[in-house]
């Protein structure tokens, strides 16, 4: 089992390596068979740790607290099984142009290692070490179309995640000072056997400001929109479905190690924030990237508002979130790059028509919709579903209420690309690769809703009846006629009249001075207000 | 005290160039800066007058904590190597556009494939 763990790690860093050293055909295909065996590996990993509990060991032998330890436990291995399918079709989608670049599959395949090393790591410098590497190596893959605007938003994603992990270091910092350790378990035994002291609410804050940024919540999220709007498809897709959630990962850590539950209302109003923010400046975008990438700020809120009510059914769904969220979003930007590549434009009000002419796209994308927007039978009512319990007779319900609508009516306005004629055509711009990609994501998407329906059986804290499923689907159908009138009444006469709402480009000093704001208000709450 | 408020005041002074600047350089200096401060910060703290160097065998007295001093170097590390990734990208910003200002680059109306 520790060789199984360590491989994972490893076999893609070394396959890397060898395929940048030896750039022949033959060994770059070996990026792509190499998935399969890695998702393998993952599940294997899976039903051994759900057997048999968490795997932990620390490398030569050293003592816990020493030496560096690895551990898998059942939520780190849930992230790793996303990292290994998020692989694969991030190779696959555009493998007939990316096939012979030996420099593009060395940054990815090492970027694999390096995340899949990360949800293993059991103590919190390594995690910055791990952290670092990512946000390098993804802010280059980001500039890898070498055109201005995506080295643009490279260096901004850089800069501005850079900035984050700083304020980690100084969390790292202020913990190793006051208690002299860093690894995970035994600083959870440490902060949960008394209150933290000052210093230690200190760390607390500049951890959660580290982790806002690195998942894009609301004051700090200014780096999303441009990241995933410029960057080639796959890899907006694998950002959006999982960079973004290495910050919740972060977030659900530290969460956990400090067991306190009475600043959780000051991460809730952020969350809300967050999804709202997301949602309002969704309906107003006009290209179709940006409108997924304001969503990703949106669902990503939702996961916040799961983690931060206190629940068990609230971290349940946060996670099941995670899960949804991945299968969703990468199927909708994967569909959405196809669309851009038929139509040549990524303007939603010129793209008509898709239906006719390409039925499986639309499927797909039709499959994500009713996913993200949490329909019935599909897997993000569940999770939507969970979110929605654990806030349960606090007035933050009414919150998630709005954050519906606001999705409904941006996916009505989504999918008005897939009826009316077909305008403008380029149909074979579309290969068998980046459509097998597409039709892949969304059956296994359909698979995991029965899955994650034998996964939640086993919490006791979940209450499903027949009354409270129908009750949600009802809820859906309503909610989606009012979207439906609120659309074609007040959004649609509004876009027409002002085209030019929804640009906003926040400036690279005014992203820093929220990050000083956001760090000050944690600081201020957690030393001033709390005491 | 002095010298970890020394420490904040040279992390404040980064984070003011960060909000400050307009050139693209002068933001990837003020992040240096703030990643030294940092690393100032740290080694003040772990800092314990009259003990040994850590190194075995060395002297008999108490040696001091070596872990803060190899995290640093580390941090180091990493701070050159995102400083030299960031400055290639101003590069390529600057041949693209011809300029190395936030303002004008981040407000171009550009549209992408």
């Amino acid at each position: 089992m520790q060789n199984l763990t360590l491989g994972l790690v490893f076999i893609p860093m070394i396959l890397a390596v060898v395929i940048y050293l030896l750039d022949r055909r033959f060994i770059n295909r070996i990026s792509l068979l190499i998935q399969p065996v890695l998702i393998l590996m993952t599940l294997l990993l899976f039903k051994e740790v759900h057997m048999s509990g968490e795997i932990s060991f620390v490398l030569s032998g050293w003592a816990r607290g020493v030496g560096i330890g690895l551990r898998v436990d059942q939520t780190s291995i849930v992230f790793m099984i996303l990292t290994t399918i998020g692989m694969t079709y991030s190779i696959a989608y555009d493998w007939v142009s990316h096939r012979d670049d030996h420099k593009y599959l060395f940054f990815l395949l090492f970027m694999e290692g390096a995340i899949l090393a990360l949800f293993q790591a059991a103590d919190i410098f390594t995690v910055f070490i791990l952290l670092e590497l990512v946000t390098i190596l993804a802010g280059i893959l980001i500039t890898y179309k070498k055109e201005g605007i995506s080295v643009k938003a490279g260096l901004y994603y850089l800069l501005v995640n850079s900035v984050g992990m700083t304020i980690y270091l100084m969390g790292v910092i202020f913990i190793y000072n006051s208690t002299g350790v860093l690894d995970m378990v035994l600083l959870s035994e440490i902060l949960n056997a008394s209150a933290p002291t000052t210093i230690q609410y200190a760390a607390l804050g500049a951890f959660i400001t580290a982790f806002a940024i690195k998942s894009a919540l609301f004051p700090v999220s200014s780096w999303l929109p441009l990241a995933h709007g410029s960057a080639p498809t796959q890899i907006s897709a694998f950002l959006s479905g999982l960079l973004v959630k290495i910050g919740i990962y972060g977030l659900l850590r530290v969460m956990s190690m400090f067991g306190q539950v009475t600043y959780f209302n000051l991460i809730l109003v952020f969350g809300i924030a967050t999804s709202l923010f997301g949602v309002g400046m969704a309906m107003l975008q006009k290209d179709i990237k940006l409108i997924l990438a304001y969503h990703t700020i949106s669902q990503v809120g939702l996961m916040v508002i799961g983690l931060a009510s206190g629940t068990e059914a609230g971290y349940l769904g946060s996670v099941l979130h995670i899960v949804n969220h991945f299968l969703f979003k990468s199927l909708l930007f994967l569909g959405a790059g196809a669309v851009i590549l038929i139509y040549g434009t990524r303007d939603i009000r010129k793209i008509r028509g898709l239906f006719k002419t390409h039925p499986l796209i639309s499927i797909g994308l039709l499959i994500g919709v009713f996913g993200i927007t949490g329909a019935p039978l599909f897997n993000g009512s569940l999770s939507k579903y969970l979110i929605g319990q654990s806030l349960y007779g606090r007035y933050a319900e009414y919150s998630l209420y709005l954050i519906n609508i606001g999705t409904l009516i941006s996916f009505m306005k989504f999918s008005q690309i897939l009826f009316g004629d077909s305008i403008h055509e380029n149909a074979n711009a579309v290969d068998a690769w980046k459509c097998g990609s597409i039709i892949g994501m969304s059956l296994l998407m359909l698979a995991t809703y029965p899955l994650e329906l034998i996964y939640v059986k086993n919490y006791e804290a979940v209450k499903f009846t027949t009354e409270s499923l129908s009750g949600s689907a009802i809820k859906y159908f309503v909610l989606s006629i009012v979207a439906y009138l609120i659309y074609k009444k007040i959004l649609s006469p509004l876009l027409k009249k002002k085209p030019e709402l929804g640009l906003s480009r926040l400036g690279f000093q005014a992203a820093n001075a929220m990050i000083l704001v956001f760090l000050t208000t944690m600081w201020g709450y957690f030393l001033l207000i709390m005491p | 005290m002095i010298r970890t408020s020394i420490a904040f005041m040279v992390f404040l002074v980064g984070f003011y160039g960060l909000i400050h600047s307009r050139n693209i350089i002068k933001s990837v200096i003020s992040l240096n800066v703030i990643q030294t401060s940092l690393i100032l910060l740290f080694i003040n703290l772990s800092r314990n007058v009259g003990s040994g160097l850590p190194i075995v065998g060395m002297d008999n007295l108490k040696p001091v904590d070596p872990l803060p001093q190899a995290l640093m170097i580390t941090a180091i590390v990493i701070g050159a190597s995102i400083t030299a990734l960031s400055l290639m990208l101003t590069i390529k910003i600057f041949h693209y556009y011809g300029t190395l200002d936030w303002h004008e680059i981040l407000s171009m109306e550009e549209t992408i494939r």
